[in-house]
């Protein structure tokens, strides 16, 4: 069984409908995704969302070829992004920012069926990250170094808006895929980078306790963290599954 | 001095252009096909759609600029700002008051390697103007009391931004005075920085970002800018060699004798590092 937990909060200092991570969860179905939609693009957000609904309504088959995985879901995802716009009323200067597309991180894990539900694969584009606990042991991936997360990370393109829009097929980028297996008593944490990079610049003092300690005032813990310059103030996105 | 203060609605950065509108500005600029106000006109048109472009959210515009552009001699002894209202404006409020747009072809990434050509709107906030003599020193005693005004309100901001484009001498006195005044506003993030971009009417060589009066050449009023020129921070000597421009690490932020790939790749570089502290 997959129980889980998921922790939000959009910069100190914005709004909640200023948020541009996104995140969807099908615990029962075992699949869950992340995404850090860029700020320098407009309507990421609503391509952040696109890729993550996307990704747990409609998961590629565990044996897909991996990157045909991420083309069925860029192709589905880049309807619903375009089709959740609505390009002609928008003013001049949105309409020229809209035209270059938008741009966004993207973390996938589906665990496999229930008759092999111990067997996981995670899906990453960019600097999201996921961290496998199980006993005393912590792996993270695609980054073992908070010091990786100092790079522009690879991101995941819409395509064009509006004029071009689907007209183009868009290829995926480059992209690092983890298979693994859970016993129970593990617990994966998928989470965008501000707080991975916070967990792994912590990793010796088990930081994923800390955020489970505590869940009831995360949203004051995080701010403090944030105004205290130990972590980054940006948009941060973490889903906790404890597995029994 | 850091310059990395992040820019955000609830600590934006000033930016602020003078132009100067006197009549020589009418002379063709050397490496382009239009007059020097024209194309100054046109490069900073550009750069503040620039900005509105990089503020543009899916929800609208957010205001992590405020942006003046003051004139100097399009009546001969004046000099105010050339943007509709107020001398300083928040971003938000110029991407809805342009004085038009016009459709131009931009090329944008088609993702796999090549370019492909779009329309877009181009925004206009003011026209060209080559009319009176250069009264600088008015032009800059208003930035002075704008900069002063927003380094007091905004005290641990990115500092403010001053880039001037000219092709002649101050007729109205010596400019070092108040842009010495203007050099000692900073705020917790660094001083004021003054950038000045000296228009050629010939096609002589430019010399971009000096390190030394010895790289210019014997000429009392280009000596007198880049001395209160400021030098560049490490960051933007950085962006300048991006641009493959040769430039020392005590470079001071001038341009003498600039033709048109100098006015732009000097304005691209002087707005290059608040663009990247946006938060």
């Amino acid at each position: 069984m997959l129980s889980v937990r998921e922790f939000h909060r959009p910069k100190s200092g914005y709004r909640e409908s200023e948020y541009e991570d996104a995140f969807s969860i099908d615990a029962d179905g075992g699949k869950f995704a992340v995404a850090d939609g860029a700020t320098e693009s407009s309507f990421s957000n609503i391509w952040a969302k696109a890729l993550v609904s996307t990704f747990v309504e409609n998961p590629p088959p565990m044996d897909m070829n991996d990157r045909q995985s991420v083309k069925n879901l860029l192709d589905e995802a880049r309807k619903k992004w375009y089709e959740g716009i609505d390009w002609t009323s928008l003013p001049w200067f949105q309409k020229n920012k809209a035209v270059l597309g938008s741009y966004s991180t993207f973390l996938g894990l589906q665990v496999d069926s229930p008759e092999n539900p111990r067997r996981y694969r995670c899906i990453t584009i960019g600097d999201s990250c996921l961290f496998h606990l199980s006993g005393p042991k912590m792996e993270s991936f695609p980054f073992s170094d908070y010091r990786d997360l100092n790079y522009t990370p690879r991101l995941m393109w819409s395509g064009h808006g509006y004029p071009i829009g689907l007209s183009k097929d868009v290829e995926p980028p480059g992209l690092e895929v983890k298979y693994g297996k859970i016993k129970d008593g593990d617990t994966l944490i998928l989470a965008t980078d501000a707080i991975s990079k916070w967990m792994l610049q912590n990793k010796f003092n088990k930081p994923w306790q800390q955020i489970l300690d505590n869940a009831d005032n995360w949203d004051s813990y995080i701010g403090g963290l944030i105004s205290s310059g130990a972590m980054k103030n940006d948009d941060i996105t973490a889903i906790f599954i404890s597995v029994s | 001095m850091v310059y990395e203060a992040e820019i955000s609605r609830t600590n934006p950065s000033l930016i602020l252009f003078l132009i100067d509108q006197s009549r020589s500005m009418s002379h063709k600029l050397p490496g382009g096909e239009r007059s020097k106000a024209q194309e100054a006109s046109d490069a900073i048109n550009r750069q503040i759609g620039d900005f509105v472009l990089r503020c543009t959210k899916s929800d609208g515009i957010r205001d992590y600029f405020y942006l003046g552009v003051i004139g100097y001699g399009y009546v001969t002894g004046k000099a105010g700002s050339i943007l509709k209202g107020d001398l300083i404006h928040p971003i938000s409020e110029l991407a809805g008051t342009p004085i038009r747009t016009e459709k131009r072809k931009m090329k944008v990434s088609d993702g796999t390697g090549g370019d492909i050509d779009v329309d877009y709107d181009f925004g206009v906030w003011f026209d060209p103007v080559a009319n009176g003599d250069t009264p600088m020193c008015k032009a800059l005693s208003l930035a002075r009391d704008a900069i002063k005004d927003w380094v007091e309100e905004h005290p641990s901001s990115y500092p403010p931004i001053l880039i001037n484009i000219t092709d002649g001498q101050a007729t109205d006195g010596n400019p070092e005075d108040v842009i010495k005044e203007i050099q000692e506003m900073k705020t917790s993030d660094g001083d004021t920085l003054i950038w000045n971009c000296h228009l050629s009417s010939n096609p002589s060589t430019p010399v971009s970002f000096p390190s030394e009066e010895s790289e210019l050449p014997n000429d009392k009023y280009a000596i007198s800018l880049f001395g209160v020129s400021s030098i560049l921070p490490s960051q933007y000597v950085g962006y300048a060699r991006e641009m493959q421009i040769d430039l020392k690490d005590s470079a001071r932020a001038y341009v003498f004798n600039a033709q048109l790939e100098q006015l732009v790749e000097f304005i691209d570089i002087g707005t290059r590092g608040p663009q990247g502290q946006m938060q």
